[in-house]
């Protein structure tokens, strides 16, 4: 038994390494709020300048849990926020100017598109 | 990237096995000529599942979002069936793994046919390798990119280096230990997957409501970070879980460390090895 948790202990360690391989890059973003509720989402536009590092705090105020993620090639990953919780998305902005688009659903709901504009 | 990882390292190592017995058994009976044949099963075993891998992915990206979402919903249910059926089995099988592939041997060449020989290769490696291709793609869902095929790749080349120390004899590879080990893993990781399942499903609009979520731990292992990522795809981490999540994970938990620890399969005292073969302990094909 002793060396079965070492074994483990030797598993859960190097796995916690490899974990570290992968660094988030925090720093300094400015953080922008989004709120979900069952139908709506809200802002419905936001403006971002070129390549800016920004951090969405999206609260669900719906009863549902909603998911979040960007389409049309907008790098926004697919996040579930649960109902009444609050989660943070980093988002860097494209250099080149134009529109990018997050969706905001309750799954098998109606859904609604957050416009970020690239200035 | 530690998820692809164990995977191809449990997995890699139950190939390398068969491998390392079948290749051991033809050197010990002096038919060496016959290591092609294995190689070719190993490599029709290999095509065969990577054709499988990519066209299931392909077609992932073809389908529908819901859909997708759905399959590996399913996935991930059916791949928790077969992992834990696999650890239940490789604690029972351990021990007469050796023999069963040698009597198969004797029957392919007892036939003349070096396709039996082949096919035999390719089929108990790829049977392994159909269980790669099914836990990999379920695990892809919550994380994918290089560190996940790096991770895999590792894994592999840990579990040939294990291959030829079995084929070698010389070191006796601590096999019994590394089941009982890796089985208490894949039992973790397939309760994580079962309970990650569900959220799955739930985002494929197949489970309306998961149910209330008693705890909420976001402020001290983020969801959307490296860490909390890398939680959600070994053993189904969610900083704030639902109450469905909660119960299923640990009823599978419960029930199937029990059935493992507990249970007493292959635990009837073995046959008493025949003097001829001395290493039939060891899992050793050679001597």
């Amino acid at each position: 038994m002793p060396r079965i948790s070492l074994f483990l202990g030797a598993a859960v360690a190097s796995s916690m390494l490899f974990a570290a391989c992968g660094s988030d890059d925090g720093g300094d973003r400015r953080v922008v709020q989004i709120v979900q509720t069952d139908d709506a989402c809200t802002p419905a536009a936001i403006d971002l300048a070129s390549g800016e590092k920004v951090k969405f705090e999206v609260k669900n105020d719906g009863k549902r849990d909603q998911e979040v993620e960007g389409i049309d090639g907008t790098k926004v990953e697919e996040v579930l926020i649960p109902s009444g919780k609050t989660r943070s998305i980093n988002y860097t902005a494209p250099k080149d100017p134009g529109e990018q688009k997050v969706k905001c659903y309750a799954p098998g709901g109606s859904s609604t598109i957050i416009v970020l504009t690239v200035k | 990237m530690g998820f692809s990882f164990l995977v191809c390292l449990r997995e890699g190592v139950e190939m390398s096995l068969i491998v390392a017995i079948l290749l051991g058994y033809l050197r010990n009976i002096d038919q060496k000529q016959h290591f092609k044949s294995i190689w070719m099963g190993v490599g029709v075993a290999a095509v065969v599942c990577i054709a499988i891998g990519v066209g299931l992915e392909v077609a992932s990206r073809e389908m529908d979002k819901r859909i997708v979402e759905a399959f590996e919903g399913f996935a991930m249910i059916f791949a928790v069936l077969v992992l834990t059926a696999m650890a239940l089995w490789m604690k029972k099988q351990a021990r007469s793994i050796s023999s069963g592939l040698r009597s198969q041997v004797d029957a392919a060449l007892g036939k003349g046919s070096v396709t039996a020989l082949v096919l035999l290769a390719a089929s108990s490696v790829g049977r392994e390798g159909l269980e790669t291709v099914l836990f990999l793609f379920a695990g892809s869902s919550t994380s994918s990119g290089p560190s996940y095929v790096l991770g895999g790749a590792l894994g592999f080349a840990a579990a040939a280096a294990v291959g030829v120390v079995i084929y070698a004899g010389t070191n006796r590879f601590p096999m019994k230990m590394f089941f009982q080990v890796s089985g208490v893993v894949i039992i973790f990781i397939a309760a994580g997957m079962l309970a990650t399942s569900v959220v799955k499903l739930y985002e494929a609009a197949i489970i309306t409501d998961l149910g209330s979520r008693p705890w909420d731990t976001e402020s001290f292992i983020s969801m959307t970070s490296s860490l909390g990522k890398f939680l959600t795809t070994l053993v189904g981490y969610d900083s704030a879980p639902s109450t469905l999540q909660i119960g299923l994970y640990w009823s599978y938990l419960l029930l199937a460390l029990s059935a493992f620890l507990f249970l007493p399969l292959g635990r009837k005292p073995a046959p008493k090895p025949a003097a001829s073969t001395p290493e039939s302990n060891t899992l050793a094909p050679g001597r």
